[in-house]
């Protein structure tokens, strides 16, 4: 299976602050491109009034391209969060597992990339674990 | 590592209609353009009817939107898309004139 890092575009070496700035000043480069096809639309309809409908057909690209651009965002923020709830489960995994030995098994998602199917096989395998484990002990305490 | 799902390059549906969107707009910057700079002389040329001019930026966009379809729904990428659209705009024209 090929290394997903080396086909997606996540290996910057520029910070993260210049990347933001750079899609912050090509969100106000596209929003200036598609204000002016629209303003050029409009210019066009004073004179043809077919175009109203063209203007109508531009608006409407425009706001699905910025309803894309907005859910892309937000479904972003989603996994991010859902990642740093699932980073900490494993290491709470991990500090449970940890006294039951098996070091090999407890370490080996150090070496995996995070975000490669492994990273996530290991993952659920752990949560797995874990709540194996919760639900014996319970038994155990009973 | 930021392990981002959102910064990494495979085709989708939504990625293509993305930006097959954005190449349409870069389409018709170069068709309007001329309008709005030289406002004046341009407003009395023939112009195409305005679904032929939609349905000639969706097919020329067709081509840039399956180059860009592996790419992320963010406005840099989008701006790629756009500067793709407006450039195929451009060889069609400078074809046609040469």
């Amino acid at each position: 299976m090929p290394d997903p890092l080396h086909h997606g575009l996540n290996q910057s070496r520029w910070p993260k602050r210049i990347g933001r700035l750079i899609d912050a000043i090509c969100l106000v480069a596209l929003i200036a491109v598609v204000v002016t096809v629209i303003y050029g639309f409009w210019l066009r309809a004073i004179w043809a009034h077919g175009y109203y409908l063209a203007v109508a057909v531009a608006v409407l690209g425009a706001f699905v391209i910025l309803i894309g651009l907005a859910q892309q965002a937000i479904a972003a923020r989603d996994v991010a969060t859902w990642r740093d709830m699932a980073e900490w489960q494993i290491r709470a995994a991990r500090a449970a597992a940890a006294e039951r030995a098996d070091a090999a098994e407890a370490n080996a998602d150090d070496e995996i990339e995070a975000n490669s199917a492994a990273y996530y096989e290991i993952l659920i395998g752990t949560l797995v674990a874990h709540a194996e484990q919760d639900e014996r002990s319970i038994v155990d305490e009973r | 590592m930021s392990g981002d799902p959102h910064l990494e390059l495979g085709e989708n549906l939504p990625r293509f209609l993305s930006h097959w969107l954005a190449a349409c707009f870069g389409h018709f910057l170069m068709v309007l353009l001329p309008l709005i700079t030289d406002w004046a002389h341009v407003k009395n040329a023939t112009w195409p009817s305005w679904w032929s001019l939609l349905l000639f930026a969706a097919s020329t966009s067709l081509v840039a939107a399956i180059i860009n379809a592996n790419l992320p729904v963010t406005p840099r990428e989008m701006i790629k898309s756009v500067a793709l659209g407006f450039a195929l705009n451009a060889t069609i024209v400078m074809l046609r004139l040469a």
